[in-house]
């Protein structure tokens, strides 16, 4: 893995974007900061609520994108945080040499923030991470290296050569097998749908979720799906994973609406 | 008290946007104590000052709260109609048997939670506008002061009990740490907004600061003001300025203790211990302080900072909700961040202070920070909010749906060389819970649960450049005085 040699702009078949009408649109946006038409890789990460760690994340995610060889960038996506959230990301935003850019999405949902991330971005690669790092940002490195071909790119902890973390509880264990159960009919292929580190092609990335419309949890299935019917290639990477405190997912309330989504899913295909 | 249409013009400042819809209104506040209550703390005064802005402007105003011994029944004080029944505990069914029987009699209902609310909407009409008002959050205070099962039962009550009975109702909150605890402790779904405290000093005393350093801690003396961190740090202080001398104004359960604790310490010469000071010579102290030590574990807002930052005296204190919010850091005051020691903080702050221009550079920003707050502006938010619910129960009445979003994102839109023509459509444009923030030819205005996008849809439709505004996910400060751009 550590032989894959890091992916420079130029080395790929993806054009660096060009042109005042994207990064007009990205102003639109939101984004304020102009140094982003030069980033190659653009990682977005949503959060609600994330105080007490955001600034770890950050501090973790730039230290490691300022040691590549290409030019990067961070959205931050606050998808309503009451805490001290923003603060945080806009300092952050000035004081290093990877620009950290913070916009709002006022739709709840995990998928209606990532959403916004992704159309708000303009380079040749889009990221997304969930804020905790759960998939250490180390990860970026195979999962560059396997999206030279384009497409997507997506963190896996299911996969042949992933060690599945075995620390939830077991009724989450459950459900999880469950919605992979189900997934598995939904997105042929592809093993862990819900990992939240996932790397796409710019220009794809912003089609395929132009197109999306599921605003929460299950916005990774809709993504891929969409990406499996044009058949965009979607390759699996095996990454670590730890589970921590903190997830804003919450069975009683979020479950309902997974599930909901996921019907709406299904029913799609045969309308 | 001039009305407040006119003091707002006064005064360049934050405000809610919208003008005063309040003449011929009858409104209903609700507290558990009366301002001149022993016991009276910061939400006796928020409550009284407000409930007398809303009298100053038109409303006819009750106050309803519980009578402290000594205390008439009912009274007509600063042409408020002050009602006062029962004590700690039966002031609940007291309140709720007030409102069951004179409910329908008030078109607003101000309910301020201590803790446990009075769960106002059970009795109210439903034409009846209800906005709760919570100054922190007291999930932990409970098992501080009541065993179990009332300790369970209190923080049920505050929890669920809030949660189930207010619905999609407003509530104010002192301060954006407030709106933190609300919505992610109490797991509070309705709109939140920010109606900050204000500093109640009328004219501050000059400055005389002096010679030797002098810390002021003020508030009354229970647990978790954990006073007993400052009188721990003064050992640790003296050998590098052996003239230190501390002030305690204050009174309450925990002064035994911390005199004890000042005796054992062997720093009982140098900790004054003032108790309870009328408002002059609490006054004349601070305008002589260094710096005003408040060592708490946590607060609503901190109103002894904002009162301490009137005088020009900076704060010193943990980095705790609330505080947060009551100190600038680097600017109006220290926070002691996690790791550092309460000490050690107050021993650099002294130690920068110990410079007269340092310190005069505090004290200037300090008492422009404290100009940012008033109770006419707090009072014309709360308005602002009172409105739009009495328009909001109108138009679900109607069947009518909303159309913003309820999120709790907030943006803030600033706008640099405003024309006359362009602001005037612009204060048009936004809603009145919207904060409206004006400066020499700058305006800003802070979206309640707006996105970037959301803004320019908003400034586009009412015909206003987008292009011209630099639109921003608002901060916590933002919330507090309407715009981060345009600080001290």
């Amino acid at each position: 893995m550590e032989s894959s040699p890091p992916v420079h702009a130029q080395s790929t078949g993806t054009q660096l974007p060009q042109g005042e009408a994207r990064r007009d649109s990205s102003r639109q946006r939101g984004r304020e900061s102009e140094s982003e038409s030069e980033a190659y890789l653009e990682l977005v990460i949503p959060v609600l609520n994330e105080e007490p760690r955001i600034g770890r994340t950050l501090n973790a995610v730039t230290d490691y994108l300022e040691r590549q060889p290409y030019l990067a960038s961070v959205i931050v996506v606050d998808n309503g945080s009451v805490d001290r959230t923003a603060e945080i990301v806009q300092r952050f935003g000035g004081s290093g040499t990877i620009p950290v850019d913070l916009i709002g999405c006022s739709r709840r949902g995990k998928g209606a923030a990532v959403r916004t991330g992704v159309l708000a971005s303009c380079a040749a690669v889009v990221g997304f991470s969930d804020a905790d790092l759960a998939t250490p940002i180390e990860s970026l490195w195979p999962c560059l290296a396997e999206l030279r071909g384009g497409g997507v790119v997506i963190g896996s902890r299911h996969c042949a050569g992933a060690e599945p973390s075995r620390s939830r509880k077991r009724a989450r264990r459950l459900g999880a097998w469950l919605f992979r159960r189900l997934t598995r009919a939904m997105v042929p292929g592809v093993r862990d749908t819900q990992c939240g580190f996932k790397l796409f092609d710019g220009d794809v990335a912003r089609e395929l979720f132009g197109e999306c419309t599921i605003d929460g949890f299950a916005f990774d299935v809709e993504v891929l799906r969409r990406a499996r019917q044009r058949g965009v290639p979607i390759t699996e990477v095996p990454v670590p994973w730890a589970s921590s405190s903190g997830s804003t997912f919450r069975y009683l309330r979020d479950g309902p609406q997974v599930a909901r989504d996921m019907l709406r899913l299904l029913l799609r295909r045969s309308s | 008290m001039p009305p407040l249409q006119q003091r707002d013009h006064q005064r360049p400042s934050a405000r809610a946007v919208g003008g005063s819809p309040l003449a011929g209104l009858r409104v209903l506040f609700i507290n558990w104590r009366e301002r001149n209550d022993p016991q009276a703390g910061g939400a006796e005064l928020f409550c009284s000052a407000l409930a007398s802005q809303f009298g100053a402007d038109g409303a006819e105003v009750t106050l309803f709260t519980s009578r402290p011994r000594g205390a008439r029944p009912q009274a007509v004080p600063d042409g408020l109609n002050a009602v006062r029944s029962g004590g700690r505990w039966s002031v609940y069914p007291r309140a709720a048997w007030f409102m069951a029987r004179n409910g329908g009699r008030f078109d607003a209902i101000i309910d301020s939670s201590n803790g446990i609310p009075f769960f106002s909407p059970l009795f109210a009409r439903r034409r009846t506008a209800v906005v709760g008002v919570i100054y922190h959050v007291h999930q932990e205070q409970f098992s501080l002061h009541f065993r179990w099962p009332l300790s369970a039962i209190g923080r049920a009550l505050e929890r669920h009990g809030t949660r189930l009975v207010y619905g999609q109702r407003p509530m104010a909150v002192i301060s954006p740490s407030t709106r933190a605890e609300v919505r992610c402790r109490l797991g509070y779904q309705g709109p939140l907004f920010v109606v900050p405290v204000a500093a109640d000093t009328g004219q501050p005393e000059s400055r005389r600061r002096l010679p030797s350093p002098r810390v002021v801690c003020l508030g009354r003396l229970v647990p978790h003001k954990r006073v007993e961190l400052l009188l721990e740090a003064v050992p640790q202080l003296l050998p590098r300025w052996p003239d230190l001398a501390v002030d305690v104004i204050g009174d309450g359960p925990s002064l035994p203790v911390l005199r004890a604790r000042a005796e054992h310490l062997g720093v009982g010469k140098v900790v004054r211990f003032r108790g309870f000071l009328p408002a002059s010579a609490r006054d004349r102290l601070l305008s002589q302080a260094w710096a005003l030590a408040q060592p708490a574990l946590n607060e609503g807002f901190g109103l002894s900072v904002l009162e301490a930052s009137a005088h020009g005296v900076p704060a010193i204190a943990c980095s705790v909700p609330g505080l947060v919010d009551a100190i600038r850091v680097g600017e109006t005051g220290w926070l002691a961040s996690e790791g550092v020691s309460f000490a050690s903080t107050l021993e650099q702050a002294i130690a920068s202070l110990a410079d007269e221009r340092e310190a005069a550079a505090y004290a200037e920003r300090c008492r422009r920070w404290a100009n940012q707050f008033s109770w006419a502006q707090s009072a014309s938010r709360l308005v602002a909010i009172v409105a739009s619910e009495l328009d909001r129960v109108a138009r679900s009445r109607s069947g009518e749906r909303e159309r913003r979003e309820t999120s709790d994102l907030c943006c803030t839109a600033v706008f640099d060389d405003i024309s006359t023509e362009a602001s005037s459509r612009l204060r048009r444009s936004v809603r009145r819970t919207d904060l409206w923030r004006e400066g020499e030819d700058q305006v800003a205005v802070t979206f309640y649960g707006a996105d970037e996008p959301g803004v320019r849809r908003i400034l586009e439709r009412n015909g206003l450049e987008a292009e011209d505004a630099t639109v921003r996910v608002a901060t916590t400060i933002s919330l507090l005085h309407g715009s981060a751009a345009l600080e001290l």
